[in-house]
């Protein structure tokens, strides 16, 4: 497990490295100059702003100069919000978008195995067509069309929840966004474990708990269980990159101060270092997410190890 | 010289399966109804799904009225009166006018021009690279084979979403082509996988070995023989990526990366697609709803027909694949 941990994570290196350059010379390719701005900058101005950000230095220079600043996080200053760096947005906004993540996340694995074992263990019912049709239409409802639904009816028409805001993570600001979050991944989630579980019950051992005589209950939460979650564990890594993806989305329409709310201002704005910095966290996260997925795999499956 | 194989359609379901589906006609049988083609099974198993055949029809009418739009729609996508005003549905403007005087109906049906232009561009771009590259990949095989996949490996393991986001801020996109390569760079590698796998096991198969020892081209056998028996796969893969692509663009309108287009005055105007709509509608869902309502219904209701018609090709063409 030790030897398997270590190549996994050494085989994130290149890829962080990947993302690293890819990003710096994605940004020194582009056309014009992030200073460019409607009005001509004074000329000392222009050249404070060179020797800050080092432009004026040659490209592999600047290039090795980006490298170590990245690693030690520092992406430098926000063009939008003058009085603060980039590091100290991302430090300010992560827990935010991680608290609602998690949440989602979690919300999403309970409700969507609760949703797809049901649905399998009385597979081709009514119950079952029900689920399969409602699951399709998760998948095909964005939390860009969801979130703001959601906010029409829960906050406008009933009242029961607040419009938007955060209020420091209060449970009732936590309420839509998780839901709004977690729906796509609970309709996926629910499919996955549908299928795991129909999978899994066509083995002997379970022939064999069933011919014991224990209940149905016994038989699924007992036996089945473990193996019907296995496959689940793959889909780890892609949710919680598309929960990343729809944290942006969520934290726009409730306006949470998150990395995502952040994200769309940089964007609009055309704040480069904000963007690039965000952008950049945003990859190495899905990139860590994968590699977390992977291990939890080979803790649950052993034979993955020994590849 | 081309052989015949009755026991091996070219262009069968795709997967290489030792048994036939149990639709497919058996010649041997006196009984059995004329040999069909293993293509006209499909689509008349396709068809008999209800839910799938309803979509199917449903998309159809959706692509004729965004491109036919035009030829009916009395009020263009771009004309702007001066009340500034958001007006809800009326008889003159069946899905109501924004605020800046523009007709919903016709930014809508323009709209899913753009959306579903996205959709399919981007997923045939893409099916073509990934075919390609996964079908050279899987009858060179060896070392080259290796290295080739190794690349997909690389490319799957980045984040997509992001890159392309980087891409269109920094570059500071608007042409909408440029968006349809970008989308496809990053959406081709699960299709070259597949692809590669399907050409691995069928380049095996008796069938290639009896081409082969006819005297065919390398170029022949992957174009004529390989590429057509991976076509089932490779269509319902890449009506399952379609939804995926428009959620993409979706996203990045979200995020207010906007694209031009020439208006109907000749100026160059940001275009709306459905993704922009939505996002625009959102902004004012608390004073006038129809500007969400109409162009979230409309996008959802493309991709939940595109998810059926997906599911239901899926099953016509692999009935063995079916979730049982």
């Amino acid at each position: 497990m030790f030897r398997y941990t270590l190549k996994r994570l050494l085989s994130a290196v290149p890829l962080v490295f990947i993302v690293l350059t890819l990003s710096f010379f994605l940004v020194r390719l582009a056309p014009g100059s992030p200073f460019q701005r409607d009005a001509e900058l004074p000329a000392e101005v222009k050249a404070s702003l060179q020797e800050t950000y080092g432009f004026d230095k040659p490209i592999a220079e600047q290039y090795v100069r980006y490298l170590g600043a990245a690693v030690r996080g520092d992406f430098g200053h926000s063009f939008m919000y003058k009085d603060k760096s980039v590091a100290s947005i991302i430090a300010e906004a992560l827990p935010v978008s991680a608290k609602i993540g998690v949440l989602a996340m979690i919300f999403a694995t309970i409700a969507g195995v609760a949703v797809g074992l049901s649905a399998a263990v009385r597979q081709n019912s009514f119950l079952d067509h029900f689920i399969m049709t409602a699951i399709m239409a998760g998948k095909s409802i964005p939390p860009m069309v969801l979130a703001p639904l959601f906010v029409g009816l829960f906050a406008l028409t009933l009242h029961w929840l607040p419009v938007a805001g955060w209020e420091d993570g209060a449970a009732r600001n936590l309420v839509g966004p998780v839901i709004c979050l977690g729906l796509y991944d609970v309709a996926a989630i629910a499919r996955l474990s549908r299928a795991s579980l129909l999978e899994v019950v066509r083995n002997r051992y379970i022939t064999t708990a069933r011919a014991k005589g224990l209940s149905e209950w016994h038989v699924i939460m007992g036996h089945a269980l473990r193996e019907t979650l296995c496959p689940l564990v793959t889909y780890l890594g892609p949710a919680l990159s598309s929960i990343l993806i729809g944290t942006v989305v969520v934290e726009q329409v409730f306006n949470i101060p998150g990395l995502g709310r952040y994200l769309v201002a940089a964007a609009t704005n055309r704040d480069y270092t904000l963007t690039l910095g965000i952008t950049t966290v945003a990859c190495l996260l899905v990139i860590a997410f994968n590699v977390v997925s992977d291990l939890a795999l080979a803790v649950l499956d052993p034979r993955i190890r020994l590849t | 010289m081309e052989l015949e194989f009755p026991t091996v359609p070219l262009t069968s379901a795709g997967t290489a399966q030792p048994h036939q589906p149990p639709h497919s006609p058996h010649p041997s049988q006196p009984a059995a109804p004329p040999p069909r083609s293993a293509t006209m099974e499909a689509v008349s198993r396709l068809l008999e799904n209800r839910v799938a055949a309803v979509s199917l029809v449903f998309l159809v009418a959706m692509v004729i009225a965004c491109f036919g739009a035009p030829l009916f729609l009395t009020h263009t996508w771009d004309a702007v009166d001066f009340s500034f005003e958001a007006r809800p549905p009326s008889r003159e403007h069946w899905f109501g006018v924004d605020e800046m005087g523009r007709d919903l109906l016709a930014r809508v049906l323009y709209g899913g021009r753009v959306s579903l232009s996205v959709g399919l561009i981007t997923t045939l771009a893409s099916s073509i690279l990934g075919v390609v590259y996964g079908a050279t990949a899987g009858y060179i095989g060896g070392t080259f084979d290796a290295l080739m996949m190794r690349f997909v490996d690389l490319m799957y393991s980045l984040p997509g979403y992001f890159l392309i986001l980087l891409i269109m801020v920094f570059f500071n996109v608007e042409s909408i082509q440029v968006l349809f390569l970008v989308l496809a760079l990053f959406q081709w590698l699960g299709m070259a996988r597949m692809v590669r796998a399907q050409v691995l096991s069928l380049r095996e198969r008796e069938f290639i070995i009896a081409v082969r020892s006819c005297g065919a081209s390398h170029t022949r056998i992957v174009l004529r023989h390989l590429i057509p028996n991976c076509l089932g796969v490779v269509s319902v893969y890449a009506t399952m990526t379609v939804p995926g692509v428009m959620l993409q663009e979706a996203f990045l309108s979200f995020i207010g990366i906007s694209f031009q287009a020439r208006g109907s005055d000749g100026v160059m105007k940001p275009v709306a697609s459905w993704g922009s709509l939505v996002s625009e509608g959102a902004r004012v869902f608390d004073t006038s709803p129809w500007l969400l309502f109409f162009p979230a219904l409309f996008f959802s209701a493309t991709l939940l027909a595109i998810n059926f018609v997906g599911d239901g090709l899926r099953d016509a063409l692999d009935p063995n694949m079916k979730v049982r």
